[in-house]
């Protein structure tokens, strides 16, 4: 298997090499590079199976690399490891989730590295690698919230599939699974808890958590009793809510910025105009 | 005088022999000023009256034989005059004012007429009933409440009502609004009613067996009590009057004239009687008719004590045409209006006067209540050819027959008149009959009489016309400027002094000697004045002229001077100046043509406008009734204004009896009498402004009726409590009509008014008797309504109506204001409310931003370098022990371990988001307090087991914490519980789900317990101390103000050790 390796930090650059002798000896590393700007002319060269390249690379971002091979006429049908010392929870590694790619935090835990590559080996799928890279891409240059989310669907191979996040009615735990049910009555079954979109997701001001096993999308409550703590759908599910949404998701839906338009011109002037007054 | 003798002695013997009625009275002295020449006896009566003064006076005494003989001489040197005389016929006459149903009247025959207390005159018709305001006329009918349409009027109760008789039907009583039925209990013909002086009705109606009688009193019909009247005799009565005395009634019965009298029947006269009036009250007097076997009738009075004979009358044919005789016997103390063979006479009041008023019309009835108001208001007479009203107030006026259309009246020195006609002759009128002046000679014979004349100092008229200025030494009419080309005077003013009269013309004015031979020159020069026409002329007492035309020129004819008045010099702010005169203190009033009244000042040397606008029009002449009054002319009244007050105003008009309408521009003529000729478009009339009241009668006003948008109009009673006037819900339109009533009246009245918080300021005055309102606002209002007569008099009373309006608030016209009320007080509570919320908020705010100042706080108590240090130092352990991969792992869970930390204080400290999404996953708190316990235990190892039991039911996967709540505690437990310990340490972290959202976290240790660690950190120099479990109880608190439900409990575990419970849930 053909695989560059984009790192800039010698060491871990060593260390990943290590491991791939050591572990995964029908991996060839054909290439390495330091720089964006020398990788580019290298992947278009050796067109490679796999790449494993830190996201943080002294002259840019493997966004940017990704970018510019796309720019280039490069079609990504090869399998990316991607390796951080960031947490997860900075913005752009939070792409990461939306499009369902992993990837590996430094110092490098041998175990996850191994289950990788392993995967990148035993799945190959270019197409689907392609369009969770491209949705990582268009996540990370638009400014907005993300339009869609891809989704790790259960039943052993880890089929991914794409979501548009404004028909995502709700989430549901069950179990360490998840269930998404969206518009037009189609549910799909995820893979990974509830917890792990919550992570994420509960940035998107649409979305608010009604219960430890029930994450809402706002737009798409019908009705809300707040004394009998019940939404209703848009599709006529019933959602019984937790104590909490009592400060959680009324907040969340005053917050929410489609409700603030909602109040108009003049109320918001005369709202801004008068707290500015008083402060 | 001391003697008495029985009045018996004056009536005719036919009378006296058929009656034994008359009583005796002592009037001796009276029969002294009867004016003799009105009390037509004939001869042989005279000198039976003569003779029966000596028979008939028993305490006769020569001492009184003079006086007695002065009587006889007296009666004999009357005697030729003392004729049978006809009814005064001349063609001077009091003013009728005459409507009819042109004049809006509802039927030509009226039966009744009768003025209330208000001035408001009603008058029952054989076609309905009419209430007439002195100016129009409203008519009721059956669809209006009355029982038919045959209507008599009753009277006014003391309560205001005003009552009606349907002669077939029954009784009505108007208040204003509604009538009133009292249906007759037997419809039987002819229903006669009269009102006592209580308002108690009288009502009679005649069946085969004589009249009934019923009392109506209270709204109860009763019958008359007929207590001391023999049944034979109560059948015989024919009709039933009332007297001026409460309980006193007369009966005409077929043999006689009855009077009951405290329940006794006394027969007062045989004979065919008959009540005039219909039995009503005539200032208290009761009048009846005697028919005489000759034909005639002689009409009597009853005054409530005697019997009277008022005249004889007799109307019968001699030589083809029929003779109307009346003698008349007895004065009355008031004017009394009677009809005689067809046509209505008046007997003047206190005099044996007596003429036609009106001929060929029969009268009905006459309105006779001396109603509020003055004495000389208008007499109504409801005739069979329409109502009649009879002006006796100072006022005559010739028929247009008899004066066809008079410019100019002039006096001669016999103290006859001269009528001066337009297209046609002149008149002279000799004080009763009027004769047709033929004898003037060819050239100066005209029919276009119409210029002043005047009478000269010597007697001589000289009457202007068409060929010039013709005088009349009483033998020749001699044409003084016969030479001229223009010769029309259309004025002339006589200068006494100088022997002159000026004649003003259409181009100058010419200067005649009142002596022969009439040298004349002419008057001319440049100035606008005399180059048109000179309408009026007057010589100031001075012996100045004066002239009015194109505005004022005063001409001194010794100095010849003229002084010119016009707007041209500002001195006279009028165009056309039609009369001058002089009044009796020298100041001189101009009346113009268009623009009122001028007074001149001559201090200032200007003329003044004087009494506003309110003149209409043309004033044509001013003259003077008496020092303090003046009486100025209009085209449509006469105005008699005193000098003293000008609010002190009477107003002569069609209303009130001066009938001359577009009055003359000749203007007037005083008579040597003092009485004012007045030429008009009409008639000429003449006033005696001796007989002139000249108190003025206030207008009263009165609301009339309601007319409103979906909804009937409504009459507003007279009588009793004034209600609300209700408008149709949504209705904000209202118009009212308003009247005036007075003897004052002006042809127009002006009318104000105001409703109270709505209109407070008087309105402008309108003449328009309609008052509409419109958009009012929804509420209670009262309408208050004046009138006045016009700048020149005084307002009237207030009269006021009350009306409600409801209607949707927002068509009030107030709305918007409410509106914008209400609106600025929401604006404010919404201000008030989003200041609380912002208030809160920022409380939210601020307790979030120390949950996160305190969550970093526990994060970096909790990485504090001892800890990492050790956890370095373990790693190093393992590499210098060469134990590769243990050193690997513990540096993996390290980096986890740091990471997680990092993770949470990095969420922790992003304000963009609530403090709810700063929480973590349980499974990374669960994860964080593993490698924590682990590294510890890689730090002292074997000195404490450690076991973590999680419920089942939870999926730590899904439970979301606020970070590091659980792990100070274990810290705690750890450091200050089980390190003490030597051996055998134990540590239990259990988690369980107490339900959805409470998550109960038990960290148990077997450890020294809380009482020693205390001790020991009491006794320790520098021992470390655990902020973590510190800081973990301040933010309990914060995050339980906004919304979690966070309880931590510690406790002494039984065993040795401590038991800390964390409840975390939300409330």
């Amino acid at each position: 298997m053909k695989t560059i390796i984009i790192e800039d930090v010698p060491s871990d650059l060593l260390i990943t090499k290590h491991y791939l002798a050591e572990y995964f000896p029908q991996v060839k590393v054909v290439a390495e590079a330091g720089l964006i700007s020398e990788a580019i002319p290298i992947i278009i060269r050796e067109k490679p199976q796999l790449l494993i390249m830190d996201i943080e690379i002294i002259d840019g971002t493997s966004y940017d690399l990704l970018d510019q091979l796309q720019k280039a006429g490069v079609v990504i049908d090869f399998e990316v490891i991607f390796m951080t010392g960031h947490h997860k929870f900075e913005y752009a590694t939070r792409g990461f989730s939306y499009s369902a790619i992993d990837f590996l935090a430094k110092p490098i835990d041998l175990k996850l590295f191994i289950k990788a590559v392993q995967k990148a080996i035993d799945h190959h799928r270019p197409l689907e690698n392609a369009k969770q890279i491209q949705l990582l891409l268009n996540i990370l240059r638009s400014e907005g919230p993300a339009t869609q989310l891809a989704v790790s669907l259960i039943g052993g191979s880890g089929t991914i599939q794409f979501v548009n996040i404004n028909e995502i009615l709700y989430l549901k735990a069950d179990d360490t699974m998840t269930i998404f049910h969206l518009e037009n009555k189609v549910t799909l079954r995820s893979n990974k808890p509830l917890g792990h979109f919550v992570q994420f997701l509960q940035n998107d001001p649409r979305f608010s958590s009604v219960s430890n096993s029930l994450f809402v999308n706002a737009e798409q409550v019908l009705r809300f009793s707040s004394q009998e703590q019940v939404l209703t759908m848009r599709n006529g599910d019933l959602l019984k809510m937790s104590r909490r949404v009592g400060q959680d998701f009324k907040k969340n839906i005053i917050q929410s910025p489609k409700n603030a338009e909602k109040e108009g011109t003049l109320l918001r002037f005369l709202k801004n105009f008068f707290t500015k007054g008083s402060a | 005088m001391g003697f008495s003798f029985r009045v018996l002695c004056f009536v005719p013997e036919t009378v006296r022999r058929q009656n034994q009625y008359l009583e005796t009275t002592r009037c001796a002295r009276r029969l002294f000023t009867l004016k003799i020449d009105h009390f037509q006896l004939p001869k042989g009566e005279v000198l039976f009256f003569v003779l029966s003064l000596f028979c008939m006076e028993k305490k006769t005494t020569w001492s009184k034989l003079p006086a007695l003989l002065t009587a006889l001489v007296w009666t004999t040197t009357t005697f030729a005059v003392a004729q049978t005389q006809q009814p005064n016929d001349s063609q001077l006459q009091w003013p009728v004012v005459r409507h009819t149903i042109k004049n809006g009247l509802p039927g030509m025959q009226c039966m009744s007429v009768f003025k209330d207390n208000r001035g408001v005159v009603w008058i029952g018709t054989k076609a309905g009933l009419s209430r007439f305001n002195g100016e129009k006329f409203e008519n009721f009918g059956i669809k209006d409440g009355l029982l038919g349409e045959y209507i008599t009027v009753v009277g006014q109760d003391p309560q205001g009502y005003v009552w009606f008789n349907c002669a077939v039907r029954g009784l009505m009583r108007f208040d204003g609004q509604h009538f009133k039925q009292y249906l007759n209990p037997s419809p039987d013909l002819d229903t006669q009613a009269h009102m006592e002086q209580d308002g108690t009705i009288n009502v009679s109606w005649a069946t085969p067996n004589g009249r009934k009688v019923h009392k109506l009193k209270n709204n109860v019909l009763r019958p008359f009590d007929w207590t001391g009247v023999p049944a034979d005799i109560q059948r015989k009565i024919r009709d039933i009057s009332l007297t001026k005395n409460k309980g006193q009634y007369l009966f005409t019965a077929d043999d006689g004239l009855w009077l009951y009298k405290n329940k006794q029947l006394r027969a007062l006269a045989k004979g065919t009687f008959g009540f005039c009036e219909a039995g009503k009250l005539v200032y208290g007097d009761v009048f009846v008719e005697l028919r005489r076997a000759d034909g005639g009738k002689d009409i009597l009075v009853w005054d409530g004590q005697s019997l009277r004979l008022v005249m004889t009358t007799r109307a019968q044919a001699v030589d083809g045409k029929m003779a109307r005789t009346i003698k008349v016997v007895r004065q009355l103390p008031y004017d009394y209006v009677f009809d005689f063979a067809g046509s209505i006479y008046l007997l003047e009041k206190n005099s044996y006067n007596c003429s036609v008023i009106y001929a060929d019309n029969p009268a009905n009835e006459v309105a006779y209540q001396d109603t509020p108001g003055k004495p000389d208001a208008i007499r109504y007479i409801a005739t069979e050819k329409g109502l009649l009203g009879l002006v006796k107030n100072g006022f005559k006026s010739f028929t247009e027959q008899a004066v066809p259309y008079t410019w100019s009246v002039v006096e001669d020195k016999v103290g006859h008149y001269w009528f001066l006609n337009y297209e046609k002759s002149l008149q002279k009128y000799d004080g009763r009959t009027i004769t047709e002046v033929t004898d003037h000679p060819k050239e100066v014979q005209s029919n276009e009489w119409y210029y002043h004349a005047l009478k000269d100092k010597f007697g001589h008229l000289w009457l202007p016309n068409v060929h010039g200025v013709v005088r009349y030494d009483g033998q020749r009419y001699t044409n003084l400027l016969k030479a001229e080309k223009v010769r029309l005077a259309f004025a002339l003013a006589e200068n006494k002094a100088q022997n002159t009269v000026a004649a003003c013309t259409f181009n100058g004015v010419f200067m005649i000697d009142t002596r022969p031979p009439h040298s004349y020159r002419k008057q001319r020069d440049t100035t606008t004045i005399f180059k048109n026409l000179v309408g009026c002329a007057v010589v100031s007492p001075g012996g100045a002229y004066w002239f009015g035309g194109y505005g004022v020129a005063r001409y001194d004819s010794l100095k010849h001077q003229t002084v010119y008045y016009n707007r041209d010099n500002k001195k006279l702010n009028a165009g056309g100046i039609m009369s001058l005169f002089f009044d009796s203190s020298g100041t001189l009033w101009a009346g113009s043509s268009r623009k009122g009244l001028f007074r001149f000042n001559a201090k200032k040397d200007v003329f003044e406008q004087v009494f506003g606008r309110w003149l209409n029009g043309m004033v044509p002449f001013v003259e003077q009734l008496d020092p303090d009054h003046l009486l100025i002319a209009d085209q449509t009244n006469l105005y008699a204004v005193s000098l003293k007050d000008t609010n002190q105003v009477r107003c002569f008009n069609q209303n009130n009896g001066f009938v001359g309408i577009e009055l003359g521009q000749l203007g007037s003529f005083k008579d040597s009498k003092g009485q004012i000729w007045i030429t008009s478009g009409s008639v000429l009339s003449v006033l005696d402004p001796a007989q002139l009241d000249l108190t003025p009668a206030s207008l009263r006003v009165s609301i009339v009726q309601v007319s409103r948008t979906d909804a009937p109009p409504l009459r507003l009673p007279f009588v009793g409590k004034a209600t609300v006037v209700q408008l149709p819900f949504g209705q904000n339109n209202v118009s009212f009509t308003v009247e005036a009533l007075g003897e004052d009246k002006p042809f127009r009245t002006q009318y104000s008014y105001r409703i109270r918080e709505v209109l407070d300021k008087w309105s402008e005055w309108q003449t328009q008797d309609l008052i509409s309102l419109t958009n009012l606002p929804a509420g209670t209002f009262t309408l208050e309504v004046k009138a006045r007569r016009g700048v020149l008099a005084d307002e009237s009373a207030v009269a006021k109506v009350d009306f409600e309006v409801s209607m949707y608030f927002w068509r009030s016209p107030f709305f918007y204001v409410y509106a914008a009320l209400a609106g600025l007080f929401l604006l404010g509570c919404m201000v008030f409310l989003w200041r609380r919320q912002d208030r809160q908020a920022r409380k939210i705010e601020e307790r979030e931003r120390q949950v996160r100042f305190l969550q970093v706080q526990t994060i970096q108590a909790q990485m504090n370098p001892h800890f990492i240090f050790n956890a370095l130092a373990t790693v190093q352990n393992s590499i210098v022990n060469n134990q590769q991969q243990k050193a690997v792992e513990n540096l993996m869970n390290l980096s986890i371990l740091i990471r997680n930390f990092l993770e949470a204080s990095i969420i922790t400290d992003n304000n963009e988001s609530s403090i709810f999404k700063s929480e973590i996953l349980l499974s990374t708190e669960i994860e964080l307090i593993k490698l924590y316990v682990e590294f510890e235990q890689l730090q002292y190892e074997d000195r404490f087991e450690f076991s973590f039991l999680i419920d089942p039911k939870l999926n730590p996967d899904n439970n979301r914490i606020p970070p590091l709540l659980i792990q100070p505690f274990v810290e705690n437990a750890i450091k200050h519980g089980l390190l003490p310990k030597v051996s055998g340490g134990k540590l239990w972290i259990e988690l369980r789900a107490l339900d959805e959202d409470t998550l109960l976290c038990t960290v148990e240790d077997n450890g020294v317990g809380r009482e020693q660690a205390r001790l020991r950190r009491q006794n320790s120099l520098a021992s470390y101390k655990s902020r973590g479990t510190e800081l973990v109880e301040n933010r309990k608190k914060i995050l339980n103000e906004i919304g979690y439900d966070i309880r931590i409990n510690t406790s002494d575990r039984p065993d040795g050790g401590t038991v800390v419970t964390i409840e975390i849930g939300f409330k």
